[in-house]
């Protein structure tokens, strides 16, 4: 296993070097003409007013931390996933594959299912929460106060 | 060389779309430099080489240069698990499918970043909504693939590729491969999903203002992507390099593997320019709107109906 | 060879650590966090822990550093500040650093370290997918739990924050 993360990290450091050297090597030989017009931010020819970093939208970061919850539930599901099919079997083929694992407590497909139903109901009662209290929504009413940038 | 291959491939894929897309649209499209008008990639990548590299004097610039070359790199490292043809990839990760949820969720960063770092408000909006996008449609692709773990019972990709020796997932998990596809249409946000880069509004978004060769890789990284979600669609619900080996020998075969494979990954890119032909581009709050109330509910309930009927089969 | 991996994440972990202590610009601070975490990673790694590594890698780096990237974001113009960074309270944050330090070293002398000849790491997956459903299943159960409570209480605070918003638009 060893060696094949070396394969990575060698094709990582290829992939680095073909990313960056076009950028480097022809930075010789590509041409330099600064002008004043240059200098500022395009806004399609408009001279630009105010900051850039403008107030936006907290919903950007709600979208985030609902991303995180969920990411964190894929996580702990796709172990789920992996061995789901070998417990329907009663685990013989489990046995095979994880030797020293023999303490497998009589769990068979169905109680296996059901674990993980409930922690997908568990997981859809806050989806369903969020849904009812129109945090899904992306325009809303209470965003009427100032005017927020998209 | 693998990864020369994959660059050559994306590169040339923009005069595939080219083309394609006049075609589809009743127009000529590039044709003049070489037969069809082959060679204009390589003249699109000279003059990329060769245009001034202008970093903003208002941007960040450690930043600015780092975002182009981090979307490069996370997609052709996702590459490393791809398996061409049986035994034929870098490696062999037991947990490969992990590895690439990863590596997409590093490609957050690229965007927002050089929206960040551009210090220019369309490229702020654009990136701040290319990271949101990215990042809702991320969950609903891991979602939807853990169907497909669950049948096949392994993250590996070369087993989940033998585990479709009897039938093809996209039959028995053809909700979940309608999802994938479309959350990995929105994480390359390719039209009808380019609400990041939406020209007619924020004027190429998050790259507004890059330009010669680092807009260049956000073009070719976007390339790269749409060549890793067909490849592993192929993979992962069309049975990867399997199909018909014409009876050849044992040293043949692996080439014909590829073949398939390769075949059945460029079907799948030809579908993606045929919906950028074809699709209007939604608003942003229906695209997340879309997500979370349709797609989240679908995979979930996806995933639960494949645990169902798996075990009701036994 | 492993030493020499060792080292090297080890190196870049601390090394980028102390870019993000010492860096007056906050993107650049939670930027370099990429390379600290993703050192972790990779010391997992070498330790066999692959679903570990890459829970790492995809939940630190892909979800926590953008959250907190859009959290410098929204706060305005925080990444242009320059100049002295104004520590208002010197002794106190010596007085933490200090017994932080104290009980982290205290830990270290005391803890006796077990060593194992280091075995050819296998896939974790699987084993980690039995515990989870047999052993463990009680506090797999209850991260669930703890899941759907971080989700509730993100929405009621930023939906609190909203509400604040359009009362007072300011």
């Amino acid at each position: 296993m060893y060696e094949q993360y070396a394969h990575v990290l060698i094709f990582g450091m290829i992939a680095t070097v073909i990313v960056v050297a076009p950028i480097v090597l022809f930075a010789l030989i590509r041409p330099v003409r600064p002008s004043s017009e240059k200098l500022s931010p395009y806004e399609c020819g408009e001279r630009p007013v105010g900051e850039p970093w403008v107030q936006f939208n907290i919903r950007y970061y709600v979208v985030c931390i609902i991303f995180i919850v969920f990411e964190v539930e894929v996580l702990f599901m796709l172990p789920w996933a992996v061995v789901f099919n070998a417990f329907r079997d009663g685990g013989q083929n489990l046995q095979a594959a994880a030797g020293e694992l023999k303490n497998l407590q009589g769990a068979t497909g169905l109680i296996v299912f059901l674990e993980m139903l409930i922690f997908l109901v568990v997981l859809a009662v806050g989806l369903a929460y969020v849904w009812a209290k129109g945090h899904l929504e992306w325009i809303r009413e209470t965003t009427k106060g100032p005017e927020l940038l998209d | 060389m693998a990864l020369g291959g994959i660059l050559t491939v994306a590169a040339n894929l923009i005069w595939l779309e080219r083309r394609l897309l006049a075609l589809w649209q009743d127009r000529y499209g590039p044709n003049r430099v070489g037969p069809f008008g082959l060679f204009q990639t390589i003249a699109d990548a000279i003059k990329m080489f060769l245009k001034e590299d202008w970093i903003p004097p208002f941007a960040d610039k450690a930043v600015f240069v780092l975002a182009p070359c981090i979307i490069n790199a996370t997609a052709l490292l996702s590459f490393a698990v791809i398996p061409f043809a049986p035994g034929v990839q870098v490696m062999d990760l037991g947990a490969g499918l992990l590895f690439l949820l990863a590596m997409s969720s590093l490609g957050v960063y690229s965007v927002t970043l050089a929206g960040w770092a551009s210090n220019n408000k369309y490229a702020l909006l654009g990136g701040l909504r290319a990271s949101a996008q990215m990042l809702s449609y991320e969950v609903y692709m891991s979602l939807s693939l853990m169907g497909v773990v669950l049948m096949a019972g392994s993250l590996n990709l070369s087993e989940i590729v033998k585990a479709q020796e009897g039938m093809w997932f996209c039959i028995p998990q053809c909700v979940g491969m309608a999802l994938f596809f479309i959350a990995g249409i929105a994480e390359t946000h390719r039209l009808p999903f380019d609400l990041p880069e939406a020209e007619a509004e924020l004027v190429a978004g998050f790259h507004s203002e890059y330009s010669s060769m680092k807009f260049g890789m956000f073009f070719i990284g976007e390339y790269i992507g749409i060549t890793l979600i067909s490849a592993l669609t192929a993979l992962l619900y069309f049975g990867g390099w399997s199909g018909p080996l014409f009876g050849l020998s044992e040293n043949l075969a692996p080439f014909v593997q590829f073949g398939w494979f390769a075949l059945k990954t460029f079907i799948l890119i030809g579908f993606f320019i045929l919906l950028r032909a074809s699709m209007p581009r939604p608003r942003y709050d229906q695209l997340i709107e879309f997500g979370w109330k349709a797609m989240l509910p679908l995979s979930l309930l996806n995933l639960l109906v494949t645990g169902a009927v798996v075990l009701a089969l036994e | 060879m492993f030493d020499f991996l060792f080292y090297l994440f080890a190196v870049i972990g601390v090394g980028a650590a102390l870019f993000v202590a010492f860096t007056p610009n906050v993107v650049h601070a939670a930027l370099a966090l990429v390379p600290t975490f993703g050192s972790l990673a990779g010391l997992y790694l070498l330790l066999g822990a692959d679903f570990i590594a890459v829970t790492q890698v995809a939940i630190y780096i892909g979800a926590i550093l953008v959250l907190m990237l859009f959290g410098i974001m929204y706060t305005h113009n925080i990444a242009r500040l320059s100049g002295e960074q104004v520590t208002m309270q010197v002794g106190a944050g010596l007085v933490v650093a200090l017994i932080t330090l104290f009980s982290l070293v205290a830990a270290v002398i005391s803890t006796d370290w077990p060593v194992r000849e280091l075995s050819e790491p296998q896939p974790t997956v699987r084993r980690l997918g039995v515990l989870f459903l047999t052993d463990y299943l009680l506090p797999f159960e209850i991260a669930s739990v703890l899941l759907l409570i971080a989700l509730v209480g993100a929405v009621v605070i930023s939906h609190s924050v909203q509400a604040g918003k359009s009362k007072d638009p300011s």
